[in-house]
């Protein structure tokens, strides 16, 4: 009798700690990737994190009936950015870019590296001033190179989809940086 | 059109830039504790969508499974809260299978907005605010004509609340000071759609209509009366405020997030008449529901019993937005999955129509308006053809 209890304990907690030890591992190779993505999408660091941590929570909901456990890093991705489109639209929330004040645009035509900096600025703020689908193309595209395939398979939408909004906003934001110049 | 052929250089050095200013920021071992500490919270949730498939796979027995389980003692580990006696979540509420949608769409469609959102039908005059382009646009429901649209200064890191009506005046809650910016309530003429001046305020994100005023967030962690035709606050009383408020039960219902505790409050005087603890609840949105309100975090819906403190009833389902019915259904868009109705009592689907592109919906009426921020497009549906037929 006394070793039923701890038997019973075993067969329960043993899958619990593989999948602790499963989600936590794959957390730490991609919080830092995941976040920046996140953020880049909804615009400030909190919300950001919420939705990373909603994604992995999710993650580990679902572990047991994932599969392939070798997708489970694609799984949440796609996660992160749904997450941060729902709450985009649920918060209402335009995303913010912080001004680098210190940068003065005569210093800046004067520099080649301040003015690249603001060359950036520009593209940060116009990014975050996208409509929702056109800046997940750009940062799925740009930032983590991913291709049109695969970001037609990240959002659920046709490649023909991905190229329109892709080129939307490269002339949009082309636009922007031809006004700066 | 001609893109400027460094903009793809520049923007992927842009980001990469952004990137590296970020990573010191990022704490991922503290995000990490935070995580693992929601595990026991996450295996119970685990537990209830096991239970829903079980249910959903057992249609045809739904009803008498649902009974068994109920009165079983494992029903007692079903609950997504830590402490033991608190809040005991009910079996939730099996899904519907999903169908397509069928042609009931209205053929006109409006698709000038970047992130509409459908807040509000003033007679047979729909509201839409759309944050991104800062306007507010009126349309004429009956042939989805633009009535009128109206630019408002937006600052940056703007955090819109949704649009309500009270004395023929239409206010929108802008909040915009997590970036140092001014909180205010817009105002404008119901009748004309005129901006009015602006009621300022410390925060601004919730309204709700209750028999002893406007009541809204003015504050951190404090609510005022408002005097809508004046443009002022006329006195205001603590209470927490996340996202929404809502009036159900005679008080005003905030949400304290950092304790994860709802708490009512006497909108006459202020005083607090009701606390409590939902843990295993955080993002949470309530819509009031007579003697209840329905509770939405991003795992589920839950509907709360004010009178009795009970949840009576849940669904794994977590929609954008709900917007009710003639007929008290609920309804909401699940992205990724379908539009749906709830019942609002046992908040089972009672229908889900698969339909892509979809996701803040009003209804008023017949009629179901539906928004898209992918392409920008306010949809409209027969609602009396979709539900019988």
């Amino acid at each position: 009798m006394t070793n039923q209890p701890s038997y019973v304990a075993m067969t329960y907690d043993a899958p619990s700690a593989d999948r602790n030890a499963a989600v936590s591992e794959l957390f730490l190779a991609q919080h830092a990737r995941l976040v920046t993505l996140a953020q880049m999408l909804v615009g400030d660091l909190a919300t950001a994190e919420d939705v990373v941590q909603d994604a992995f929570a999710a993650l580990y909901r679902r572990w047991t009936w994932l599969r392939d456990k070798g997708a489970a890093g694609g799984y949440v991705q796609t996660a992160v950015v749904n997450g941060a489109r729902t709450q985009l639209r649920r918060r209402r929330h335009l995303s913010y870019v912080p001004v680098d004040e210190s940068i003065e645009i005569e210093a800046a035509a004067a520099d080649a590296d301040l003015l690249r900096k603001e060359m950036h600025q520009v593209l940060s703020r116009g990014l975050a001033q996208l409509p929702i689908r056109q800046r997940e193309v750009v940062v799925l595209r740009y930032y983590l190179d991913q291709s049109e395939q695969e970001i037609a398979a990240t959002l659920s939408i046709s490649r023909g989809s991905v190229k329109k909004h892709a080129s939307r906003a490269l002339a949009t934001l082309g636009a922007r940086l031809e006004g700066q110049r | 059109m001609t893109i400027p052929q460094d903009v793809e250089a520049l923007l992927r050095d842009a980001l990469a830039e952004q990137a590296a200013a970020l990573r010191p920021q990022i704490q991922t071992q503290k995000q990490l504790r935070i995580l693992t500490a929601r595990f026991p919270v996450e295996r119970r949730r685990w537990r209830l969508q096991v239970t829903i498939v079980a249910v959903a796979a057992a249609a045809a027995v739904a009803a008498l499974v649902v009974a068994l389980v109920q009165l079983s003692p494992a029903a007692r580990d079903r609950s997504r809260n830590a402490p033991a006696g608190q809040i005991i979540l009910p079996v939730p509420a099996p899904i519907v299978g999903e169908t397509y949608m069928p042609p009931v769409e209205l053929s006109e469609t409006v698709d000038r907005f970047t992130a509409p959102a459908p807040d509000l039908v003033i007679g047979r005059t729909l509201w839409v605010d759309d944050i991104h382009e800062a306007t507010i646009t009126r349309i004429d429901l009956n042939n989805l004509q633009v009535l009128s649209t109206r630019n408002y200064k937006l600052p940056d890191s703007a955090l819109a609340g949704a649009m309500k009506i009270a004395n023929g005046i239409v206010l929108l809650p802008i909040d915009a000071t997590a970036a140092g910016g001014p909180a205010e309530i817009l105002r404008f003429d119901a009748s004309s759609g005129r901006q009015l001046t602006s009621i300022l305020v410390e925060r601004a994100g919730a309204i709700v209509r209750t028999p002893a005023g406007v009541v809204a967030e003015v504050g951190h962690g404090r609510v005022g009366i408002l005097d809508v035709t004046a443009g002022k606050v006329i006195r205001t009383f603590r209470l927490p405020v996340y996202r929404r408020l809502a009036y159900a039960d005679g008080l005003v219902w905030g949400w304290d997030v950092a304790t994860s505790t709802l708490v009512g409050a006497d909108p006459l005087s202020g005083d607090r008449a009701r606390s409590v603890r939902l843990v295993g609840f955080s993002d949470l949105v309530m819509e009031p529901d007579g003697y209840a309100l329905v509770l939405d975090d991003s795992a589920g819906l839950a509907r709360f019993d004010t009178r009795t403190g009970t949840v009576t009833a849940a669904t794994s389902l977590s929609p954008l937005n709900l917007s009710r019915d003639s007929a008290g259904r609920l309804w909401g868009v699940v992205p990724g999955r379908a539009l749906y109705a709830f019942d609002s009592a046992s908040l089972r689907a009672v229908r889900a129509y698969r339909m892509s592109g979809l996701d803040l919906v009003h209804v008023s009426g017949n009629v179901l308006v539906a928004t898209d921020a992918s392409t920008g497009q306010v949809r409209t549906f027969d609602l009396d053809r979709l539900i019988n037929g």
